[in-house]
């Protein structure tokens, strides 16, 4: 029998991606995606799911520079990027970071792939 | 509901003030008011205080202005804080609960933990479930900036503003800034200067963003009746009184259902909220051009910028246009933070609120407060208040409107 603390968590153990991909879930009753995944929807408090991946692959949202506290600081961009479903129906936006050189490198709009990562949203360029 | 007005302010200087107590700080936003106002302490009948760090304070200030024993209630809601403070007075005058009313707002800034506000450690780890399991990068990555320069570049890419745009609200804020002895900041600026400074989160440099600052505002609010017994003769009248606030993307979800279409870079609940106070006060946007003046909340000037537009004095993309016309000037035709804003006056969060509802009073009775940077005659119809809070990872927008009329 569950504790009163543990009837109250409404966190999903379910891994962030799988093969890579965004792992989701999406209300069946309103359609509101739901990442990172919990028991209820939080739009309509409805507890109906479906299991949502979304492809890790997709477009830069928009982005920005980390602030340099010293000159050998390494400047990282970082921003979010909007990745789909595989039928291209659902996108969800997630941040991260891109792995580029410069703020020039990087335009909003930009394809980009997630990089394989178990802690971290790192992002790279790819071609169209 | 009874009708509210505003009857005096004061404030503290605002920068740097590590050195003083609370008290020390609270005493001449308080004490100005009182006098400001005209009418004898012992009126005030509840007092409301918007502070993140200061635990109790506000009743040591009261305390120590000779006003305890009276109900007295910390507000806290992130940059909203003061705001919130000036509403719940509002909505205890206009309730029938009280008559004279205090909203005050202090904070010291060392004391507040940024995390509480969005921008510090506890943003780092509630981020990570904004981000869907990334951490944002740490040592200035998250935080305030890095959203308002996300927006700025989206911004930019949408519409095509620049750089330059954004800059140029720094040196307008920076010149009306020149013009308050009470700003962190005194100080113009120039383009050039403002564009080559330290790079926080591209394209937002320093002085495009808000100092911390330490300080404190108060103004006393009334009832009609009150304000024809104790003959207030320069009575500013509460037109309008909202909040907003979102989470994540909710409102941009609600936008989506209700209008079927994409907002665009900018803040939906200031959209909402503004929509809201513009009901309830019986005006549009466009009464504001040659009527009315606004202080909103510019913590960035990618903020300042966009508020032109969620605010319905002009179209999406047309924000620069605003800046860079002088539309916006205080003798433009919309002046916009005449009292140099938050990034010329400074940003302590609890006390901005009080601070902005107090800049308007003394514009709309033409304080000597004011004289060096007042705002013409013609606009002083109408005042505008507005903040943005971000108490978590969504947003807290609090507005007023304000006439010389009842």
């Amino acid at each position: 029998m569950k504790s009163i603390q543990e009837s109250l968590i409404t966190r999903v153990k379910a891994p962030a991606r799988v093969d890579n991909k965004i792992n989701a879930i999406k209300c069946n009753t309103c359609g509101n995606i739901r990442f990172p995944q919990r028991t209820y929807c939080n739009r309509c408090q409805g507890t109906d799911f479906s299991p949502i991946l979304f492809e890790p692959k997709g477009e830069v949202i928009t982005f920005s520079s980390t602030y340099k506290k010293k000159a050998t600081d390494k400047q990282r961009i970082f921003g979010s990027a909007r990745l789909y479903t595989k039928d291209g129906k659902d996108s969800i936006g997630v941040s991260g970071t891109f792995d580029v050189e410069g703020i020039d490198d990087l335009k909003i709009g930009d394809k980009v792939e997630l990089i394989p990562n178990d802690q971290y949203n790192i992002f790279k360029k790819v071609e169209d | 509901m009874k009708n509210v007005a505003v009857v005096g302010a004061g404030m503290s200087p605002f920068g740097r003030l590590d050195a003083l107590l609370y008290q020390e700080i609270g005493r001449p936003a308080v004490n100005g008011a009182i006098e400001n106002a005209g009418i004898d302490r012992k009126l005030v009948e509840s007092c409301y205080y918007g502070t993140c760090g200061g635990v109790g304070v506000g009743h040591e200030i009261m305390s120590e202005a000779g006003m305890i024993g009276i109900p007295i209630t910390r507000v806290v809601n992130a940059c909203s804080s003061g705001s919130n403070a000036f509403q719940l007075a509002f909505m205890d005058i206009a309730s029938g609960m009280s008559d004279c009313v205090m909203a005050m707002g202090i904070e010291k800034m060392k004391n507040v933990s940024m995390g509480m506000v969005g921008g510090g450690t506890r943003f780092q780890i509630e981020a990570k479930a904004f981000s869907h399991g990334s951490p944002m990068p740490s040592g200035g990555g998250g935080g305030m900036p890095a959203g308002f320069a996300f927006m700025g570049r989206a911004h930019m890419k949408e519409y095509g503003s620049t750089k330059e745009d954004f800059a140029n609200i720094v040196v307008k804020s920076r010149r009306n800034g020149s013009k308050n002895s009470k700003a962190e900041f005194q100080n113009k600026m120039t383009l050039d200067e403002v564009l080559d400074d330290v790079m926080i989160n591209d394209p937002l440099t320093r002085s495009q963003c808000c100092p911390r600052t330490d300080g404190a505002a108060a103004v006393v609010l009334m009832s009609e009746d009150f304000v024809k017994k104790h003959n207030i003769d320069t009575p500013i009248w509460v037109k309008g009184s909202a909040m907003g606030s979102n989470m994540g993307g909710a409102n941009e979800r609600r936008f989506y259902q209700e209008t079927g279409g994409w907002y665009g870079p900018g803040i939906v609940t200031d959209y909402l909220t503004a929509q809201q106070v513009y009901k309830m006060a019986k005006v549009e946007p466009k009464d504001f051009y040659d009527r009315g003046f606004v202080e909103c909340h510019d913590c960035f000037s990618v903020s300042e910028l966009v508020h032109y537009e969620d605010f319905g004095f002009c179209k999406k993309g047309e924000g620069p246009a605003m800046i860079n016309d002088g539309v916006v000037e205080i003798d433009g035709d919309l002046p916009i933070n005449p009292s140099g804003g938050l990034l010329s006056v400074g940003h302590p969060l609890g006390a901005t609120g009080a601070r902005q509802v107090a800049e308007i009073f003394w514009q709309m009775t033409k304080d000597k407060e004011v004289a060096k940077r007042q705002v013409p005659d013609k606009h002083l119809d109408l005042g505008l208040q507005h903040t943005l809070g971000q108490p978590g990872l969504g947003f807290t927008n609090v507005m007023h409107v304000f006439s010389r009329d009842l």
